[in-house]
């Protein structure tokens, strides 16, 4: 059983976009977990298996990139699926960023929520091909 | 032989023709006086014949001398001048005589004497102009802002100014004197930069280049120049460096920078919100009314937010063309301050500080532009809000004097460092305390502030500790 394929953590510290976010989320039959800043986000990744983490590139305390730093260099999550969002425009190098922390995907704010559920939809998708064994893949 | 006659006087000269004439009379006299003597004659001539022509000889001699010493006198005098070293005019001396000759002499060395005297004057003066205008070139340069060297080929110190000196923070430029301008230089760049200089340095071209102390563009950024001089044959002789401080130009452009971060950021996020809800609202119409409700309420009010940040970029443009222009009304303070009150209750609620309103009785009435001075006190509000930690303390007071109305807005927040005081008000200008940098805001709220206090007639004053609070008053003169 491969259950946690659908478990996201989303760390937003824009309450209302992190709330909308998990409404639909929650509405496509994710897991959600919201985390309002960086620290919480990496105290819920070390206390529970997440499958996917969908992460701001801009917050207090931790951002998004030394979120993504912690969870590939110190503990080493090297199979959770990180999507980064950003208000950023195209000053931040995408495909630098990409390459360095094996990101899925960046989406720039303001970005589709209907984008955002297929991607992960896919990446659920991909994570159940991948795992052959998987007797169920919950979608 | 033609030398030897011109060297003799005019007088040697004239009288030996004389001479030669005298001769040539004294000869066809004693001939006459043979011819006399002859005939039996020549006893009672022979007094005649010697004596007569001897007297006039002589006579004719001293008249001679007589008339042509001032001529004498003129060649000497000439000759010594054209014989000796320094040639000058003050060796020639009017002849005291009153002949047309003296006269002539007299006027012309009277005119040359004071030509003489003009050129004097001209030389002295042109010599303490020049030496002024070297002294005044040596001012200019020591006194630029740019530091400048000048370098010989090897890269030694010829000169340096004192800029340059305080730039490499020696005192004393004559110290630097004959040391190698890149090892001082050295000692300003970091690595990275070092390695450019030595570029720059290996290159026979004219280069401009930046140079940082460290990574961080703040510690110190110069932009230094180099000339190269060729000497008339083509090979390099010397160098001009000159150096500038571009630190605080490089700090402008890092705010501009940060600005435009900033202020896309936010634009974006209440973007972001409006078309995640829309979306939200478009994908799922199943959800309950209620919920419905709720999602228009956010996009309503994340437009509100995304229209206050606009007119604040507005605001900014007017202040950066120095167009803002207020319309003043008389306007009643408790209201306007009431509203403010209400309007940023809801933040102070949200990070649970004790939100204080006092506001002292009998308010004289205030002739201003009230929707500028309430976005003016909205601002210092809401910035103690904001970077008060939470569960701090905000008070807001309104006092008035005879003179003015001061409102104060005291909070128990970060606080702000000293060195950091005086540029609040720039624009863009956001501390670099990780706490500030780590809370939303444009850098432009205070600016705008103080250039409606200005355009009141008033002034904010700052008064804080680092850790402990601040306290922002604005004061608004009543006429």
């Amino acid at each position: 059983m491969k259950l946690e394929s659908r478990k996201v953590l989303v760390a937003e510290d824009n309450i209302v976009l992190g709330d909308v976010i998990q409404f639909n989320l929650q509405r496509a039959g994710f897991d959600v977990t919201l985390a309002r800043n960086g620290n919480d986000a990496i105290r819920l990744l070390e206390s529970e298996p997440f499958s996917m983490l969908v992460t701001d590139y801009e917050m207090p305390g931790l951002d998004g990139e030394q979120i993504c730093d912690r969870v590939r260099n110190e503990m080493h999550l090297d199979s959770l699926r990180i999507v980064v969002c950003s208000a950023r425009g195209h000053e931040l190098d995408r495909e630098a960023l990409k390459a360095k922390f094996s990101l899925e995907a960046i989406l720039f704010k303001p970005f589709s929520i209907r984008d955002l559920m297929s991607l992960l939809e896919s990446l659920v998708l991909l994570e159940c091909d991948s795992t052959p064994n998987t007797v169920t893949c919950s979608h | 032989m033609l030398l030897a006659q011109r060297n003799r006087s005019l007088t040697r000269r004239v009288s030996e023709q004389y001479l030669f004439f005298g001769l040539s009379g004294l000869f066809s006299f004693v001939a006459a006086s043979i011819y006399l003597s002859w005939h039996g004659l020549f006893l009672s001539f022979i007094p005649a014949t010697i004596g007569i022509p001897l007297g006039l000889l002589l006579f004719g001699s001293f008249t001679l001398r007589r008339t042509s010493r001032w001529n004498e006198s003129i060649e000497r005098q000439l000759t010594k001048y054209a014989n000796s070293a320094n040639r000058s005019v003050t060796e020639l001396k009017p002849l005291p005589a009153s002949d047309p000759l003296a006269v002539g002499w007299n006027q012309l060395l009277a005119r040359v004497y004071e030509h003489s005297a003009w050129n004097g004057v001209e030389r002295r003066l042109s010599e303490a102009v020049h030496a002024q205008q070297s002294k005044r070139w040596e001012s200019v340069f020591q006194h630029l802002n740019d530091g400048i060297a000048i370098c010989d080929p090897d890269g030694r110190v010829l000169q340096l100014n004192r800029s340059f000196a305080t730039l490499l923070k020696r005192g004393d430029s004559s110290q630097l004197l004959g040391r190698n301008l890149m090892d001082l230089l050295a000692e300003l760049a970091a690595d990275e930069s070092y390695l450019r200089l030595r570029e720059l340095c290996d290159s026979n071209a004219t280069q401009i280049v930046e140079i940082q102390r460290s990574k961080d563009p703040a510690e110190g950024t110069w932009r230094l120049s180099r000339i190269i001089l060729s000497s008339e044959s083509g090979t390099p002789s010397e160098s001009i460096w000159t150096i500038r401080d571009v630190t605080q130009q490089k700090l402008a452009e890092k705010a501009r920078e940060q600005f435009v971060f900033t202020a896309t950021h936010e634009l974006r996020t209440p973007l972001a919100n409006i078309r995640a809800y829309s979306e939200t609202l478009a994908l799922a119409t199943d959800i309950p009314v209620e919920q419905q409700q709720s999602f228009y309420n956010t996009i309503n009010n994340e437009a509100t937010r995304l229209a206050r940040f606009v007119d604040e970029l507005l605001n900014l443009s007017q202040m950066e063309a120095g167009a803002i222009t207020i319309q003043k009304h008389e306007i009643e303070l408790e209201r306007m301050l009431g509203e403010i009150f209400e309007s940023q209750r809801p933040l102070a609620i949200e990070k649970n500080h004790t939100f204080n309103f006092s506001i002292a009785p009998k308010l004289p009435k205030v002739i201003a532009d009230k929707d500028k001075l309430a976005a003016a006190i909205t601002n210092l509000v809401s910035n103690a809000i904001k970077y008060t930690p939470d569960g701090g303390k905000v008070t807001v007071s309104i006092e008035a004097n005879n003179s003015s109305v001061l409102f104060a807005v005291e909070d128990s927040g970060i606080g702000v460092s000293p060195e950091d005081i005086p540029k609040l008000g720039e624009k863009f200008f956001r501390s670099g305390d990780d706490r500030v940098q780590s809370i939303v805001g444009s850098g432009l709220g205070l600016a705008f502030s103080q250039e409606v206090a200005r355009l009141h007639g008033g002034s904010i004053s700052i008064r804080s500790q680092l850790h402990q609070g601040s306290c922002f008053t604005l004061e608004l003169p009543l006429r």
